[in-house]
């Protein structure tokens, strides 16, 4: 299993890591994400997503699996 | 004092302009790498040119002085995410920059107007200041693009509890900012 395509190029790009370490049971906190990276995953999924996240929202992730449930849950449909 | 006549003052505040300088530049860097093409991905890639610009005139007017970077305090702008939370959207970007930029703007106006100032100090204070102002026009004009797309309420809000968190900031974590200045103005007006 894997993170959607769109989701996983955002995290690559702030994180740095390969698309295969952003695996969805991998906990969030490992990400070690300093402030500005955490803005730079709100606004790239809002503005390559079109989905709003509140900074709380983040703060309460486990894992990436969950980010990703959140992000499809509020992708406007099409 | 060094041999050309930078006090301790002047190196802890070209220090912390410094700082401030590089910690935008980094800001700006990376969230311009997910603005879609456009005139906002323009203008923020050359905001964070410019903060770059700025972080090296003042490392250079350090070095020509005869200082070295001193440590400062964490920069401004994380004082900033501590006191109201981090930025959600663009929109809120956009006005915490536009609140960050004004109180940069009266804290190089008040160092320039200081008498006795460093002829250096202040070609490096008159060159950022003009950078300056265009960065809080292109965001101002970006928050009344806003504005005019009907979120005029959500702008006001966030320019509110930034404009607030700034105030705290100021008042908690910049005296020695001013301190500072005042020394290098004792030191000015006793010259």
């Amino acid at each position: 299993m894997s993170l959607p395509r769109d989701l996983s190029t955002i995290l690559t790009r702030i994180t740095g890591l390969p698309e295969s370490a952003l695996r969805p049971e991998r906990r969030w906190d490992e990400l070690g994400l300093d402030s500005v990276a955490l803005v730079e995953v709100l606004l790239g999924v809002q503005l390559e997503l079109g989905v709003s996240l509140r900074p709380d929202e983040l703060a309460g992730l486990t894992t990436l699996g969950e980010l990703a449930e959140r992000v499809q849950s509020a992708l406007p449909v099409e | 004092m060094t041999e050309n006549g930078m006090t301790d003052h002047d190196r802890w505040l070209i220090s912390f302009y410094r700082e401030s300088e590089l910690a935008g530049a980094l800001f700006f860097g990376r969230l311009a790498r997910h603005l879609p093409a456009g005139p906002l991905q323009v203008d923020m890639t050359r905001h964070f040119a410019e903060e770059s610009q700025h972080a090296w005139l003042w490392s250079r007017c350090l070095d020509e002085l005869g200082g070295r970077p001193m440590n400062v305090a964490e920069a401004y702008q994380a004082r900033y995410v501590a006191a109201a939370g981090l930025p959600a959207n663009l929109l809120e970007v956009l006005a915490v920059t536009h609140v960050f930029e004004a109180r940069v703007i009266g804290q190089y106006s008040r160092h320039l107007h200081v008498e006795g100032v460093h002829p250096l100090v202040a070609d490096t204070l008159r060159s950022i200041m003009e950078d300056e102002r265009w960065h809080l026009q292109w965001v101002g004009e970006a928050l009344e693009v806003e504005r005019r797309a009907g979120r005029e309420e959500e702008v006001d809000a966030a320019l509110a509890r930034f404009r607030q968190a700034d105030q705290e900031v100021y008042r908690e974590h910049c005296l020695e900012h001013d301190e500072r200045l005042a020394a290098v103005l004792g030191a000015g007006a006793a010259a």
